[in-house]
């Protein structure tokens, strides 16, 4: 039998469906009737979609110009050879 | 959960909370072994040390260490060792750096030559020069050995003999890092700074005009098969291999290699027989060693299992109905022999989930480096395969082979590392080319992908521009070693990483990004109530933004780190694993708990009002 924290111990496979098939089989019988983990899985695929999609690392701004100088700038002092 | 520690204790794969030293558990016939070790070299070496729940494999690598570097021979005892420790040095491998440069001090001090304890490469006679290339080549990419490797030698006076002790040294070497990394095992002396090494590393080729371009010697005659180690394997194997045919040319090496097969890969009583079979199958097919491939499917045919499923555990494992418990050891060992760099304690750790005992832990890890050295000695001596290739791999290792881009040595959970498909790799050849002035494109390009790379790791904005200049100026300095062996961007997300963990240590409130602490499976879900349909229009863009960001910020750095690359940054978990030093599986496993956090973070602003039962 599998228990609600079974489950969740094994929610992120679960979630990138990397599990071999009577485990999936297993797990899925105990979501179907457990409203508990329900939640718990809509909740983590909304988590995970609002996290990637949030823009919270946000790559188009640029780093300011005035730290690339000073890079370069040190770069270019730097003995060669 | 138990943990692995990494380079402190000895007796990794005990468990005992007293702590019991490593001498009080090994009973019996380990101890006898131990205190012939202790006469012989004067010290229990870590690496057998940490085996001592298994005598037998202490007793093999005792055979094959004495049999290939102890025993007088062609080659004289501190070359051997030299090849040791430009093999360690290469692999970047303090233990078995540290033990060869600790015996060359020893036998300099013993019989002083004037010799250098550490040569250059001016100190060498070119014929060591070519036996240390040689040993270099068959321990980075034995598969390209050919018989013109030998003509070189050849013209050089050197014998069959020679070339013998030089590749089986270079795999015996091979074996000793791939245990130590496996075990995990503190090193025994001071590890050396290989920096001096570098002109030995990187020797160029050979430049004595080519010999005579022929197979080494093979034993053969009607007497030579009731020669004992011969015998033996006629009797375990039903033929004797090719390999063994050729090792004949020292026969004391045969027998040790004999005793490997005997006391490593025939027992049944911890790994099944079948289970390390596969392993050397999957890390020989991974090498395109096509001696072993043949070999281990002929053995495995000898143990009822079908050639047809051989050939597809061979060429993709992941694919076949082995249980999952088989494929996670198949997969732990092809990382241990073939990535070690990129192999953690976490990847033993997913062999404890699969329910495997420390002894079959330990017994897998060495029956890895047993198969690695197999594999060097039979592709660095060319060995004439004994039986024909299955179809499945004969196909597939005629594609990666005429495929040069391909690397044999590369996992299948990575790209192939093919330089020209970074997006960077046009810039950063131009910059190792001189042209100091393109670097600005790539500070550019991913200035601020570092900024916030750091910023994720320190949190507070205080020296976030100094840690951005100081990660760049690294990667500058360092570019001339970037072979491309990873991303541009992996590569340069490692150093700023590695930055920022550098100023953290200088803060009282340090967090740690090692496994001191657990990842197991007691984390509780508090927040139960459901969602909101919707949750993504709930805010704004930039409050969604914020909230995002506060909560990542918010978790523990072990956590925060890995969902910062793989989900914030969106890195796969490879890159992620190479760009933190950690398995593939601690890095899901630190991913799952970290989303999981975050959900608990983010529940109160996303679930709906009423409450619903919670069980």
């Amino acid at each position: 039998m599998i228990s609600c924290k079974d489950f969740v111990a094994q929610l992120g496979n679960y979630l990138e469906d990397d599990l071999a098939a009577e485990v999936r089989l297993a797990l899925d019988h105990h979501l179907a009737s457990c409203t508990t983990c329900q939640v718990i899985v809509d909740s983590s695929k909304k988590t995970l979609t609002i996290v990637t999609e949030s823009g919270a690392f946000e790559l188009s701004e640029r780093l300011p110009e005035s730290v690339t100088a000073r890079i370069m700038a040190r770069i270019r002092e730097m003995p060669t050879g | 959960m138990r943990h692995f520690p990494t380079h402190t204790s000895p007796t990794v794969l005990s468990e005992s909370p007293r702590a019991a030293s490593p001498c009080e558990q090994a009973v019996g016939e380990a101890s006898r072994l131990f205190s012939v070790v202790r006469d012989r070299y004067g010290f229990v070496p870590n690496i057998l040390r940490a085996q001592a729940q298994l005598p037998r494999l202490i007793e093999a690598q005792l055979q094959i260490s004495e049999a290939v570097l102890l025993r007088d021979g062609a080659l004289p005892r501190w070359l051997k060792e030299l090849i040791g420790l430009v093999i360690a040095a290469d692999r970047k491998n303090d233990y078995s750096a540290a033990i060869h440069m600790e015996t060359l001090r020893r036998l300099a001090a013993r019989e002083p030559t004037g010799r250098p304890v550490v040569p250059t490469v001016e100190d060498l006679a070119p014929s060591h020069r070519a036996i240390l290339q040689l040993a270099l080549k068959v321990a980075r990419e034995a598969s390209s050995t050919t018989v013109a490797d030998f003509g070189a030698l050849r013209t050089l006076g050197l014998s069959d003999a020679h070339i013998v002790e030089t590749v089986v040294t270079a795999a015996h070497s091979v074996f000793q890092c791939t245990v130590s990394t496996g075990l995990r095992v503190a090193p025994d002396f001071d590890v050396p700074d290989i920096s001096p090494l570098g002109s030995l590393l990187s020797a160029e080729a050979s430049t004595a005009p080519p010999g005579p371009h022929r197979p080494l010697t093979v034993a053969t005659g009607p007497d030579v098969d009731t020669l004992a180690p011969l015998a033996f394997l006629r009797r375990a194997f039903g033929f004797i291999p090719n390999l063994f045919r050729v090792l004949m040319l020292r026969p004391h090496i045969a027998e040790a290699g004999a005793s490997g097969v005997r006391l490593v890969l025939l027992p049944n009583d911890v790994l099944s027989r079948t289970q390390k079979e596969n392993v050397f199958l999957v890390i020989s097919a991974k090498n395109l060693n096509t001696y072993c491939v043949a070999a281990h499917c002929e053995l495995l045919r000898g143990l009822g299992v079908s050639v047809e499923r051989s050939d597809q555990i061979a060429v993709a494992h992941q694919q076949t109905d082995l249980p999952a418990g088989d494929k996670a050891l198949l997969d732990v060992a092809l990382m241990l022999a073939l990535e070690p760099a990129r192999f953690g304690s976490d990847d033993l750790a997913t062999l404890r989930t699969h329910a495997f005992s420390d002894e079959q832990i330990l017994e897998a890890v060495v029956m890895s480096g047993f198969a690695q050295f197999v594999n060097a000695s039979s592709m660095g001596l060319v060995a004439e395969p004994d039986f024909a290739l299955p179809p499945a791999f004969a196909a597939e290792a005629s594609r990666r082979l005429n495929r040069p881009s391909s690397a044999p040595f590369d996992s299948a959970n990575s790209p192939p590392p093919n330089p020209e498909s970074d997006p960077d790799w046009a810039i950063v050849s131009r910059v190792q080319s001189g042209d100091i002035d393109a670097f600005e494109d790539l500070v550019r390009r991913h200035g601020r992908r570092v900024h916030l790379t750091l910023a994720g790791i320190l949190r507070r904005d205080e020296d976030l521009e100094d840690a951005v200049q100081d990660t760049f100026i690294k990667a500058f300095q360092h570019l001339g070693g970037f072979q491309g062996r990873s991303t541009f961007l992996t590569w340069l997300t490692r150093i700023a990483i590695n930055t920022a963990l550098q100023r953290l240590r200088g803060r009282r409130d340090m967090e740690s990004l090692s496994d001191s602490d657990d990842v197991g499976d007691d984390f509780r879900p508090r927040q139960l109530r459901a969602w909101d349909d919707n949750p993504e229009q709930a805010y704004s863009k930039n409050v969604m933004r914020e909230l995002v960001w506060n909560a990542v910020m918010d978790l523990p750095l072990k956590y925060r780190v890995v969902v910062m690359l793989r989900d914030l940054q969106q890195l796969s978990t490879a890159e992620t694993a190479a760009a933190l030093d950690l398995g593939i599986q601690g890095v899901k496993a630190r991913l799952f708990r970290g989303r999981l956090m975050l959900r608990e973070a983010l529940a109160p602003h996303f679930a709906r009002k009423e409450t619903t039962t919670t069980s």
